[in-house]
């Protein structure tokens, strides 16, 4: 049969049967194709042949309706109050497609582990999806001195295996970003029966940065923040620029995590293993770690000029930290109420987290550095009117006094590897004590 | 206020909504109070400078359309001298003295008079000046509304840093106001939003690379970190400036406003008389409408034209700031343009000559940028001389910041030669929209710097 003939009898087709015709005929061209492809070049090179084929196939297709687009010119009797509208649900759409990445916790899950926000949020993560243990269990909430100087494992075993401890410390954290932690973690109250709250002094001593005004909270807490948040989180800042970058930052999280964005983008795989590898096995690793090796020992302070004497091992972060931490001591900043209005507010909300609920605060002070400092005479107002609240015990403040020796610090802060076990122990044992479960 | 604040966006929210609502007879007085708070916001003791300016050249402008004769003569000369006295004492007071110093005790450390530049002082006199120079030569009716001259100088989104608005154009607008249209107002979101994008991620992450290499050039030899050095302010500056531009176009039209164009992709130029053409092109307009024209411009020959354009493009360069490599990099332009007189005419090249001759552009005027830029002049003469002393050394922009700056030739070639952005303004709404949402999450998450960088030409 000629050409004409057989375009004779396709027009006697049905639509359906010409499209199924066009079909086969289309699919036995590619086959015919591809076979020939695979004679001349090989498999492989054939098949990555037709992807790219196939591949920019699709972007012509793309770009043709793209241009077509373009080309069909503005839509007309458009009023500027149409205009003004689409501006609006414009922004209204980047709004949900921003809450769609950053508030539904897809970004979050893939968060850099080590940095601020990814500590919190992994912590955060490992509360939500562990799940709870067939005794009480305890969240120790903290800064980096937890972090490092608290292990969960030795305080449940102290407890005799009636405990079930948490290290939910962060280092870098404060009560404002604990607050967050804790709600978020614990959401209907019932996961802890007791959180300890480890504080650095009892005393409500001013630092020269004021810790209201922390920029770095808002990094920490950005994937717990809801938009209700926004107003109070934002307002706890008194420098108007700190509170407005808190604003924005609270609204839009992609704001905050700028930094992490670009170190995603600049190596995707590593980071998603990372990320995956945290999720999974984290909490495990923080379990399992036992502490800085290094020491302090030979450190010592002339009474009178209260000058320093390292060890010659001492390397410069210790040296560093441990001046910093003496001159924070020794040469502390006018008082401005601050600490006062931070802790008050902060302390109280996490209280206030657990008011009505079996949990009890417990706040202990830590182990203050190396070497005991001077006592503060700053007023421990905002501890003493916490330790009156019905669900709050305070723990005695020499409690951890006699573990201040260079020989159990790392640096002029954090525990060591022979300091943290004893602190641990002395911890589960008192909680234990103070639950009744010994 | 920044036009890429938070600040300001509340402030033109407010506004805007504001203009709106309000009866047409009152919006004047709301554009000239908020235009006002907008430069008060900055210094509030700097507005009675302004407005002294706006009522010399109020009541100049009105004087000379009533006068003959030696009256108009000495209105203007009253008006301009103020105009040019005040941006001269504030502006040029510490240059001028400390180079009188110099010259009678040489090498003597003269202390810097306290003396505060005041915002958009070199844009609002030179928009000041054109205007009663108009009126003079008659090209101009005067403005017999106090209110309405007022808000022609202190326009908020034109006050700081331009574009140099001539009041015939403003006018037009102003007293044939009417509503934007919706293609209009897309327009302008789409100018203030590409006008962040250019400020916020691509002018600030140039300006680290920049910044890094012009704090100390004598720290990085080679020609390889002066000419990225350089070429990282040249975009910076470009962005930076362009985007300013941008947003204060955008902002205007949808007041219902439309500012002339002041960037044309000046980066594509074939030649420094093209980038003239393309660059900051109200400033080239202004100099060239009353400072070249009124020296004789090309009608005396052509030792005389040469002469003018040096002498142009050296008042052009000291405008810029009041140092000596302003008047080296203006000086530097103005033999360039002559040269390429010489050498070639006028006519604008075609074709693909102007894919070398673009690239060469490019050079020169970033050699140009090394005196703009450098903080001393032995600093300028030491970039320059590593540019043409060999190609060794270390890149000063990273990987990102050169797949940027290709990223940004693309859109600008899209642009010239198929007016993509154009075109994507009146596409159907949901390319529109999608174009928009992305641009905004580019902003939120691409902006270099964590805090409100000013824009550059703030300081001229």
């Amino acid at each position: 049969m000629d050409l004409a003939g057989i375009r004779g009898l396709v027009e006697t087709l049905s639509v359906n049967d010409r499209q199924e015709l066009l079909r086969w005929l289309r699919d036995s061209e590619a086959g015919r194709r591809r076979a020939e492809r695979a004679r001349t070049y090989g498999a492989t090179a054939s098949a990555i042949f037709g992807f790219a084929a196939a591949l920019l196939d699709r972007i012509v297709r793309l770009a043709s309706k793209v241009g077509s687009a373009l080309r069909s010119g503005p839509a007309t009797g458009e009023t500027l109050r149409a205009a003004i509208v689409w501006s609006l649900v414009t922004v209204l759409i980047f709004f949900v497609s921003e809450s769609a990445v950053f508030r539904s916790g897809l970004y979050f899950k893939y968060v850099q582990p080590e940095s601020s926000a990814g500590q919190l949020t992994f912590q955060v993560f490992w509360l939500q999806h562990e799940l709870p243990a067939n005794v009480p269990e305890v969240g120790v909430a903290g800064d980096s001195r937890i972090a490092e100087g608290f292990s969960a494992r030795r305080a449940g075993l102290a407890s005799g295996g009636r405990l079930h401890f948490w290290n939910i410390g962060v280092p870098g954290s404060s009560p404002r970003t604990w607050y967050y932690l804790l709600r978020e973690g614990d959401p209907d109250r019932t996961r802890f029966r007791t959180v300890v709250l480890g504080i650095d002094r009892y005393e409500d001593i001013d630092r020269t940065e004021d810790l209201r005004d922390r920029p770095t909270d808002l990094f920490y807490v950005a994937s717990q923040l809801r938009l209700t948040d926004c107003a109070e989180f934002a307002d706890s800042h008194p420098d108007p620029d700190v509170r407005r970058d808190a604003w924005s930052g609270c609204l839009f999280k992609g704001i905050p995590m700028r930094r992490d964005l670009v170190d995603l983008l600049s190596a995707p795989g590593k980071r998603l293993d990372a990320a995956r590898d945290w999720r999974n096995r984290g909490h495990g690793y923080i379990d399992g770690y036992d502490g800085k090796p290094e020491d302090l020992v030979g450190l010592s302070m002339e009474p009178t000029t209260h000058a320093l004497s390292f060890p010659s091992v001492a390397k410069d972060w210790q040296r560093n930290s441990v001046a910093g931490t003496m001159a924070t001591a020794f040469h502390p900043v006018p008082p401005t109420g601050a600490a006062t209005a931070y802790r008050r507010q902060w302390l109280n909300k996490i209280v206030d987290l657990y008011a009505g609920t079996k949990t009890k605060v417990v706040l202990l002070e830590l182990p203050r550095g190396p070497i005991p400092p001077p006592e503060s005479k700053a007023p421990a107002t905002s501890v003493s009117e916490l330790g009156r609240r019905p669900n709050v015990t305070v723990l005695p403040r020499e409690m951890f006094h006699d573990l201040e020796q260079p020989e159990l610090f790392a640096d002029g802060l954090h525990l060591n590897h022979k300091g943290r076990p004893i602190f641990s122990e002395r911890l589960g044992l008192k909680v234990s004590e103070l639950m009744g479960v010994k | 206020m920044l036009f890429t604040t938070l600040q300001f966006a509340v402030f033109l929210a407010v506004v805007l909504s504001l203009f709106y609502v309000l009866p047409k007879p009152a919006r004047r007085y709301l554009l000239l109070a908020s235009s006002l708070y907008f430069y008060m916001a900055w210094n509030p003791k700097f507005v009675v400078l302004i407005l002294g300016l706006v009522t010399i050249d109020y009541f100049a402008a009105l004087w000379i359309i009533h006068r003959h004769g030696w009256h108009r003569k000495l209105a203007l000369l009253v008006s301009v001298a103020a105009n040019i006295g005040l941006l001269g004492w504030f502006k040029y007071a510490n240059f001028f003295r400390e180079t009188w110093l110099n010259l009678l005790h040489p090498g003597m450390k003269v202390v810097p008079l306290n003396i505060i530049l005041p915002l958009g002082i070199s844009f609002h006199t030179f928009q000041s000046i054109s205007y009663v120079i108009d009126v003079y030569r008659g090209e101009q009716p005067a403005i017999t509304s106090y209110v309405d001259y007022a808000l022609f100088v202190a326009f908020f989104p034109q006050l700081v840093a331009g574009p140099i608005v001539r009041a015939r154009e403003f006018f037009l607008d102003y007293f044939n106001w009417t509503q934007p249209t919706a293609a209009e107002w897309r327009h302008g979101c789409s100018m203030i939003l590409t006008g962040l994008i250019k400020k916020l991620v691509f002018a600030d992450q140039f300006a680290s690379a920049a910044d890094r290499y012009f704090v100390n050039p004598q720290g990085m030899p080679g020609g390889i970190p002066a000419w990225t050095g350089t070429i990282a302010f040249g975009l910076q500056i470009f962005f930076d400036f362009s985007g300013y531009t941008d947003i204060a176009i955008g902002v205007a039209l949808l007041f219902g406003f439309h500012f002339p164009e002041n960037f044309r992709r000046p980066y594509l130029s074939a030649s420094v008389t093209e980038f003239w053409r393309r660059w900051h092109m109200t400033l080239s307009g202004w100099l060239r409408d009353y400072i070249y024209i009124g020296l004789g411009g090309n009608k005396r020959g052509a030792v005389r034209t040469y002469a003018n354009l040096m002498a142009t493009m050296l008042l052009g360069g000291l405008w810029h700031g009041a140092s000596w490599n302003f008047v080296i990099w203006g000086g530097f332009h103005g033999a360039v343009l002559a040269v390429e007189r010489i050498v070639w005419g006028r006519g604008v090249r075609k074709g693909w000559i102007r894919v070398p001759l673009v690239a060469l552009t490019f050079l020169v005027v970033n050699v140009g940028w090394v005196f703009f830029r450098a903080k001393t002049l032995a600093a300028s003469l030491f970039v320059v001389e590593s540019m043409f002393r060999g190609l060794d050394g270390a890149m000063v922009l990273t990987p990102v910041q050169l797949g940027m700056a290709a990223g940004a030739l693309i859109v600008a070639l899209a642009e010239e030669y198929a007016g993509l952005l154009t075109k994507l303004t009146h596409a159907p709404v949901w390319m529109r929209t999608v174009a928009a949402v992305l641009a905004l999450f580019v902003l939120e998450l691409f902006t270099a710097s964590d805090q409100s960088l000013p824009f550059v030409y703030f300081q001229f």
